[in-house]
């Protein structure tokens, strides 16, 4: 659409019109598409303000009240915190990126399977997958404690080292299930021409499926790190030794103890939310991607 | 301050591979398990390591702060449980019913004579027989913003009227002086999480006159909530919510929650355990405030009295070191370093000890006499029913829903509180008949 | 006829073999606990001893318990309400913040957020921000518009809508990011033949956008709804099910039963009823959504 900058003499009285109404129009769209952006912003970040502002603040903010500076700028709060927490963020690090490997390509042979295959049993592993969502995990802990401690079948012991944090995480159904729809939506004629080039399954697989899935790959990193991150009950049952604790369950020990001052532990929550942020950002053009060129495109 | 875990982990490490060279390495170290934050767990080395001096044995320490019954239940299960484990001793009737406890004989723990008969019985079991060794005890006493009260000119509260009054000037009468309507009066941890609403309660109910349960014959109980007694503590405390003198987040207010309340001026009184005396001396200043016995109420002055023992597990392949090291805690030379060496980490707050003073130990600290006083004077423990942790949580959901609405009929909610205590009395098969 | 069948017998294999790690992950750490849990439902466990076989006892003791139903439909409605309105509001936004320029990719990304931070943090926010004071920070706006101060988790009145309110405001963003995404796999030429037959905004969005997005919606709703029942950490950090019971949802009580009076036959039984009611529900739903398509 192009509206021309003022009027050629040519015009008639309705057209000037048309176009001076048009132009009023776009000026208020742009104005409301504004107000929408700034109010958005304000409910989703705003609230961040308060307790990052508590996190730079000297002395503990009174409770029950936002500090919208801080009584005095340090960054204290957070050096004391980095001290106490580096070897726990190290572990985090570790198990999160060991685990989100696992699971990105754990989970996306199986979306192909279930995506791209008809076979006997499809529905019923569905729905296996699903129902795993929905085990309540606070309760399985004990359980599943006894199961990592002592692997059935092949005797391998998974509590007090950081594999039991990683290996339970390699199948996440969310995971496979955004895939899987992702996948879904590939033409089916791409795959049969490749397979009249006499191409199997991996090369369908990692040539054809893969590439045109990269948006979903992008969402499902995203999520499944942040998942990953957040583990608190996973880690928890896997060791009682300090030297394993990951950042989830270090916070929770500052948040439980009344002693400990609380604006050193806003400080550390805010350490524990760059990681998160970080891989969200350098993974969000893949988000926008599709968006741009519709490269999901028959 | 140091908040740090690190370093004590790091040290139990080392501790324990500088141990193993030595020549006492033929034992294996004991194992001892404590809920203790950095701080404690700094303490609890130093206590090791004495200990070790003495005996040659190394202990081998597992320190959790939050989860730690989560913990505990998970060990229990897998049967990977460690000699001692140092817990509250309202855990006692948990861990018997879970059948993980070794009795202890009373008096062949050494210097036996010297722990306080109190202390003996909160490690005493329904069946008189005793399954612990006392560690430490606390009492809770009332914490009021001496600045404050000087400045509105309150003299210190002497009756629970007074409170009320106190709780109501802090208020109103911007005692802080920073011209805003900010402050409050009384600092309530009302979270039925963990049973705090009960927790918080219980020392209201008996300085009314009141109690959960009474003994009857053959140690039996009966569920004595719906008294007039244990419904005018209620309503004492509930008017402090309902008047807004109380934080406004009172009601699901957990301790961690409430806490930051006092030192940062939010509030002028708490009624907590004197643990939170150095956080408050750090935070707020030794000259900002007082340390009091709570006020009498219509029939007493009691305050909860809690405290942690040393309980020995059943599957301990070294039953008298356990004993040994539990003894070694309760002894002048345990409960010293427990209570000095750190600060911010003291794991022995009142002596069980009759040797060890509280307050000269802490160099002639005032405030640590008056809850020694307070202790020996008003010191209430709860009661000794076979296992207080679900009591704790049914009272702590039914005190919350009576605390949450200010027009809900007390006498009627206890009454139905009563019928589901006894319901737990009989599950626990002590129901008074 | 045989190479046919001999095709569908190695399509098959291939699946089962794309399938295999992620079907041993879930036996060994999802379904092997369940079972054990499962099995704990029919006794009184004694972890320190012997477990004492109860039958259903354990079952008919939740079932039975008033404090129990009404978390039940505490859950139930939580459940329901977040998945639904997140969804709702996520749908508008994610319409609103289509488009390739500079500012809807800043405003994308930052709003984006909340959904990468954890619930624990997301409850410490708004213990802050709902602080039932008038100096509370969300009191303070209503104040400028003329509302008095509100009580939120404080009351038993307000609390469970407050709490839907913290997971919606959670929710919003993640719902919008999927939606994003899932606009984005509609096909381009379905828009372009919609402007040549001239549909309006409005019919384009009935006729292609919303159609297109059936699979997102039919994902966002089943999770929202599925992780809805299992609400726990969202309660336990802002209210631990209170005041007076108002916000107790199912995993609360079943936590409280579990580790802090132990009564982990009574917990797991009530888990069991959970998993089987939640599994059931899904189902029906999934069942009905396959068959339309």
């Amino acid at each position: 659409m192009t509206v021309t900058q003022g009027s050629s003499p040519q015009d008639s009285g309705p057209h000037v019109q048309r176009r001076q109404r048009v132009r009023a129009g776009a000026v208020w769209a742009t104005v409301s598409r504004w107000v929408i952006y700034a109010l958005l912003l304000f409910i989703f970040i705003a609230p961040f303000w308060g307790v990052l502002m508590g996190a730079l603040s000297v002395k503990a903010v009174r409770a029950g009240q936002m500090a919208l500076l801080p009584n005095g700028l340090t960054l204290s709060n957070f050096m004391q915190s980095w001290e106490t927490s580096a070897p726990y963020f190290l572990n985090s690090v570790l198990v999160a990126g060991a685990a989100l490997a696992l699971q990105v390509t754990v989970s996306t042979l199986a979306a192909y399977a279930l995506a791209r295959k008809k076979f006997v049993g499809a529905a019923i592993v569905s729905l296996l997958i699903l129902s795993t969502l929905m085990l309540p995990e606070e309760v399985i802990a004990i359980p599943l404690f006894l199961v990592l401690r002592d692997l059935p079948l092949i005797h391998l012991k998974l509590t007090d080292n950081l594999w039991g944090m990683i290996l339970p995480l390699a199948g996440w159904a969310f995971s496979i299930f955004v895939l899987t729809e992702f996948m879904r939506g590939i033409p089916v004629e791409l795959e049969e021409a490749a397979r009249v080039d006499g191409a199997g399954d991996i090369v369908i697989f990692t040539r054809i499926i893969l590439p045109l899935v990269r948006p979903a790959l992008g969402t499902v990193t995203v999520f499944g790190f942040i998942m990953i991150w957040d583990q608190y009950l996973l880690p928890l049952i896997v060791t009682n030794n300090q030297k394993l604790y990951t950042l989830p369950v270090m916070l929770a020990q500052l948040k439980a103890d009344e002693l400990s001052l609380p604006n050193v532990f806003l400080a550390t929550t805010f350490l524990a939310l760059l990681p998160s942020m970080i891989v969200y950002y350098a993974l969000q053009r893949y988000f926008s991607a599709g968006l741009l060129s519709g490269a999901v495109k028959g | 301050m140091k908040r740090s875990q690190l370093p004590s982990a790091r040290a139990a490490a080392l501790l324990s591979l500088a141990l193993a060279g030595t020549a006492f390495a033929q034992t294996a170290p004991l194992k001892v398990w404590t809920r203790s934050n950095g701080p404690a767990q700094d303490t609890y080395l130093a206590i090791g390591k004495a200990y070790q001096a003495k005996t040659g044995q190394a202990v081998e320490f597992t320190f959790a702060f939050s989860d730690f019954e989560q913990r505990l239940a998970r060990a229990i299960a897998s049967g990977d449980l460690p000699d001692v484990v140092v817990n509250d001793t309202a855990q006692l009737g948990n861990l018997l019913g879970l059948g993980v406890l070794a009795q202890v004989d009373r008096n062949k723990v050494a210097g036996n004579k010297d722990i306080v008969d109190r202390a003996w019985k909160s490690a005493q079991g329904l069946d008189g027989k005793y399954y612990g060794v006392p560690s430490s005890t606390q009492v809770f006493e009332l914490f009021i913003r001496k600045d404050w009260r000087t400045k509105l000119r309150l003299p210190l509260p002497r009756t629970w009227e007074d409170v009320t009054r106190m709780a109501q000037a802090f208020t109103t009468k911007d005692p802080d002086g920073n011209g805003k309507n900010d402050t409050y009066g009384f600092i309530i941890p009302g979270s039925t999480t963990r049973g705090y609403a009960s927790w918080f309660v219980s020392s209201f109910i008996w300085q009314a006159g009141g109690d959960f349960v009474q003994p009857a014959a053959n140690g039996t109980f009966k569920a004595t909530l719906d008294t007039p007694q244990v419904a005018t503590a209620l309503k004492y405390v509930r008017s402090f919510i309902c008047n807004k003198t109380a934080q406004p987040n009172a009601i699901n207010a957990v301790t961690a929650d409430a806490t930051p309340g006092f030192y940062t001026g939010q509030a002028g009184m708490y009624f907590t355990g004197p643990y939170n005396i150095g956080l408050f001396d750090k935070e707020l200043g030794k000259d900002k405030y007082d340390v009091v016995a709570f006020p009498k109420g219509p029939a007493n002055a009691d305050a909860l009295a809690e405290g942690e023992n040393s309980y020995i597990m059943k599957a301990s392949k070294q039953p008298q070191n356990a004993l040994a090291f539990a003894a070694f805690l309760a002894s002048p030379e345990g409960q010293k370093i427990g209570m000095t060496f750190n600060q911010d980490g003291q794991v022995i707050r009142l002596p069980i000890n009759r040797k060890v003073d509280a307050a000269a130990v802490r160099g002639g600290d005032a405030r640590w006499k008056t809850v020694q006083a307070l202790y020996n004077k008003s010191g209430h423990a709860v009661p000794n029913v076979p296992n207080w942790a679900p009591i704790r949580a049914l009272t702590g959901d039914g005190f919350n829903r009576i605390l949450a609405r200010c027009d809900s009929n007390v006498e009627q909610e206890l009454s139905a509180l009563n019928t589901q205590l006894k319901a737990e009395l009989t599950t626990q098969k002590v129901l008074a008949k | 006829m045989t190479t046919a069948r001999r095709r569908a017998a190695r399509e098959t294999l291939v699946a089962w073999a794309f399938l295999l790690p992620a079907l041993l992950a879930f036996a060994y750490f999802k379904f092997l606990p369940m079972l054990k849990g499962i099995q704990f439902s029919f006794y009184k466990v004694n972890f320190g001893g012997e477990n004492t076989w109860v039958g259903w006892n354990n079952f008919r003791t939740v079932l039975g318990d008033p404090a129990f139903r009404l978390a039940i439909w505490h859950t139930v409605v939580n459940g329901i309400a977040v998945a639904v309105i997140s969804a709702a509001i996520a749908l508008v936004v994610a319409l609103a913040l289509q488009g390739g320029t500079r500012s809807v990719h800043f405003v994308r990304s930052a709003i984006f957020l909340p959904a990468v931070t954890s619930v624990a943090i997301v409850a410490e926010i708004f213990k802050l921000l709902y602080y039932p004071s008038a100096q509370g920070p969300l009191n303070m706006l209503l104040g400028y518009v003329g509302i008095a101060p509100q009580p939120f988790f404080s009351s038993p009145d307000t609390a469970l809508a407050s709490l839907i309110g913290m997971q919606v405001w959670k929710a919003v963003p993640y719902d919008t990011a999927i939606f994003i995404a899932g606009l984005a796999t509609i096909n381009r030429d379905l828009y372009d033949a919609a402007n040549v037959d001239g549909a309006s905004p409005w019919q384009r969005f009935m006729n292609v956008t919303l159609p297109g997005l059936a699979p997102t919606l039919t994902i966002i709703l089943t999770l929202a709804i599925i992780r809805g029942f299992r609400v726990f950490t969202e309660v336990y950090t802002t209210t631990g099910g209170g005041p007076g019971g108002a916000t107790d949802v199912v995993m609360t009580r079943i936590y409280k039963l579990g580790f802090e009076t132990f009564d982990y036959g009574l917990a797991s039984a009530a888990s069991t009823l959970m998993f089987i009611v939640t599994a059931v529900l899904t189902s029906l739903y999934l069942l009905r959504t396959w068959k339309k398509t």
